[in-house]
């Protein structure tokens, strides 16, 4: 075949004529001064907040300060190798994470990096760190329960798939505890959860992923770790990047719970930068924007319109007070852009009284939509007992006789609060609960003494699964807690205490 | 003083200026002066002569140029910080903000070798092309390029140079296993 050089030489001049007139046009800066992990840049006019930006050698920096003159820019990564003088290029992308299915199992930084050590992560689709909301009109209603597991939560304080609920309190009262234990309860439900720890200790968080583990949980989890010990920026990306890996989920028409573990010290983490940028301080030494720092990243908690897949993000923030200030400033930020919030209790928790959930200030707002109708029914009544048993109770201690129905009032509502007692890595399924709640509410805890409330509750559900499947089944199902379940419900409870009594006389009130 | 410093000054004087509605020629006319005789700049500066002496020295100067008010408060303040010395560098940063704000943008071009006047004409069309605006060009000769250009200004970087390349080209060769 003879050879056509003409075409040849054609293919070669078209080949590399873009390459002719290819120059490199590219947007850039100046550093004009750096420390403390902050480059000053001027130049790089057109940068967005939050977008990462090139200082060479592989050095990547994210615009965070955008003042008239200059910018200032977080250096992730070798700080001393960033010199005055030098040129800054924008990339015009704002932080990306690896997101999708390979992350599930995973312990990784707020980058999507590996933590432990399984490798890379083999993952090739990527989200931004930061994103926009979802707007109203691709919102749909709450009406899905996101079930923790956990008794008092679940029916007073319920929780839908895409609702933003905060868990606040006190250092040591059980706020992570409420976390994890919904974690695990996700196992089966077809959630993929994300918990995003946030200047925690190593130790912690190694402890949080070995709990994980044990319970079979990481199956379904993603955790997202920035330790105390790590640079402020990477705690502040944390949970915005663990929120991507999550929104991944929600928009391929799944469901995803995100846990932020604790946004109190991602606030300070924010603080700490804001202070090397000599932003103006505001209240609490805060910048003005904090309030927007955590409304933006609860934003993206939704539940997708169906046309959309129907996916949800449902977000637990957590927040830590000091000494029970719920008006402190984070605290009431977050307080009012979250749907409801789970008070934790110091003085609950350390009279035993655990999870140690303040009934009376915990609220959820969205929630009771999603709730399945048998829980929701009795929620109504076992709020209202308590309520009544806290205000009798303080009554009582001024000694006074008591007359008969406001003693069996106090009875009723010392074995509800014993009854809603529920220790770690013990989930329990809602029909469970039901049956549970409907005893104690409609009396029949009333002859039992309260130390062996916890042992009538454990045998009424082996009871219940070996025996009443069926109506297990109907509260999990039914569309109204109807006439016919309640006295199906009377029916079953009486045979049982009756013969739990016989069998443990000794749980009896004398 | 520091560049980002120098930077905020240029940007409070140059907003006072322009509400006085002053041009920049009396600073313009200092900067010139103090160039050419650094003699004259070391006295107005110089901390062993008496505040009120090198305060008057100053003001008689600014007489007979006729400076205007704001102009005269900015050259005063300058004298009484002991930081005159930057009045360079504050006016080009203040030469740069005015070009700016009549839609020019200032670059400096480097090149090779000594350009002809039709290479530099050649340069600006192509450049005024790329970025879609009016330009100011700056030239100074940068041996290590090789050939072609680079030009840059605050915010933007092009690279047309034969240095350029070979980077490019290395840092291909690198990347390749
Ligand atoms: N429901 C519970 N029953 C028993 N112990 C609990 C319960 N919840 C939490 N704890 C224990 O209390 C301690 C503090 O809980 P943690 O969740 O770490 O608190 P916080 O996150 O509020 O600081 C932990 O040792 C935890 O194991
Ligand atoms: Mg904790």
């Amino acid at each position: 075949m003879p050879i056509d050089a003409k075409h040849i030489a054609e293919q070669i001049e078209s080949q590399l004529k873009g390459y002719e007139s290819q120059v490199d046009l590219a947007e850039v800066g100046t550093v004009v001064s750096v420390g403390d992990g902050i480059a000053i840049v001027h130049g790089l006019e057109k940068v967005m907040a939050g977008e990462m930006v090139d200082f060479g050698g592989k050095i990547y920096g994210l615009a965070l300060n955008l003042d008239e003159d200059s910018i200032g820019c977080v250096i992730m990564g070798e700080v001393h190798t960033i010199k005055e003088g030098q040129m800054v290029r924008r990339t015009k992308r704002i932080i990306q994470v690896p997101v999708g299915e390979a992350l599930i199992g995973r312990v990784v930084d707020p980058l999507g990096m590996p933590l432990d050590g399984k490798g890379p992560v083999a993952s090739k689709e990527f989200y931004p760190v930061e994103r926009i909301a979802p707007g109203v009109v691709d919102r749909h209603p709450v009406n899905t329960p996101l079930q923790t597991g956990l008794k008092a939560i679940d029916s007073m304080i319920p929780i839908g798939r895409g609702q933003r609920e905060l868990i606040i309190g006190d250092r040591q009262t059980g706020k992570t505890a409420i976390g994890i234990d919904t974690i695990i309860n996700q196992k089966g439900k077809g959630v993929i959860c994300v918990y995003v720890a946030i200047g925690q200790k190593q130790s912690t968080v190694a402890q949080v992923v070995k709990t994980l583990e044990e319970f079979g949980a990481m199956e379904h989890t993603i955790v997202v770790s920035a330790t105390a010990s790590e640079p402020a920026p990477l705690q502040y990306l944390a949970p915005y990047g663990g929120c991507a890996m999550a929104e991944w989920f929600m928009f391929n028409g799944r469901d995803a719970l995100c846990v932020y573990d604790d946004l109190s010290k991602h606030a300070a983490a924010y603080r700490e930068i804001s202070l090397l940028l000599r932003r103006p301080p505001g209240r609490e030494a805060y910048p003005g924007d904090v309030f927007y720092l955590h409304s933006r990243l609860l934003e993206r908690a939704s539940r997708l319109d169906p046309r959309l897949g129907g996916g949800s993000l449902t977000a637990l923030p957590i927040i830590e007070t000091q000494m029970g200030d719920v008006s402190a400033y984070i605290p009431t930020n977050v307080i009012s852009i979250t749907d409801g919030q789970i008070y934790l209790e110091g003085d609950l928790f350390y009279s035993g009284i655990r999870p140690a959930v303040n009934v009376g200030l915990s609220v959820s707002r969205v929630g009771g939509n999603a709730q399945i109708r048998a829980i929701r029914k009795l929620a109504g009544s076992l709020r209202l007992d308590l309520a009544q048993y806290r205000e009798l109770a303080a009554f009582a201690q001024f000694g006074s006789d008591l007359d008969k129905s406001t003693l069996k009032q106090l009875a009723r509502g010392e074995r509800l609060v014993e009854l809603l007692k529920q220790a770690q890595y013990v989930p329990q399924d809602v029909a469970l609960q039901v049956f549970g709640i409907f005893a104690g509410t409609q009396g029949y805890l009333d002859g039992i003494r309260t130390p062996s409330v916890s042992h009538f509750e454990r045998e009424l559900h082996a009871y219940a699964g070996a025996e009443r499947a069926d109506l297990l089944m109907a509260i999990r199902e039914k569309k109204e807690f109807d006439k016919d379940l309640e006295s199906k419900l009377h029916e079953a409870l009486k045979a049982f205490t009756e013969r739990f009594l016989k069998d443990h006389p000794e749980a009896a009130v004398a | 003083m520091k560049s980002v410093e120098l930077r905020r000054l240029a940007h409070s004087v140059g907003r006072t200026l322009r509400k006085a509605g002053e041009p920049l020629d009396a600073l313009a006319l200092f900067g010139r002066l103090f160039k050419e005789n650094p003699r004259a700049l070391g006295l107005l500066q110089n901390p062993a002569i008496p505040l009120d002496q090198r305060d008057a020295a100053l003001k008689s100067a600014l007489d007979a140029a006729g400076a205007p008010p704001t102009s005269r408060a900015v050259l005063e303040g300058l004298a009484r910080t002991f930081t005159l010395a930057v009045l360079p560098d504050l006016l080009a940063l203040l030469e740069t903000q005015a070009l700016r704000r009549r839609g020019v943008l200032p670059l400096r071009v480097e090149v090779a070798s000594e350009p002809a006047e039709a290479e530099r004409a050649a340069i600006g069309r192509y450049l005024k092309g790329l970025l879609n605006q009016d330009l100011r060009l700056d030239f100074a000769v940068r041996p290590s390029l090789l050939g072609g250009f680079v030009a840059r200004s605050e915010s933007y970087f092009v690279d047309a140079s034969l240095e350029g390349r070979v980077r490019a080209i290395t840092s291909l060769e690198e990347s390749c296993p």
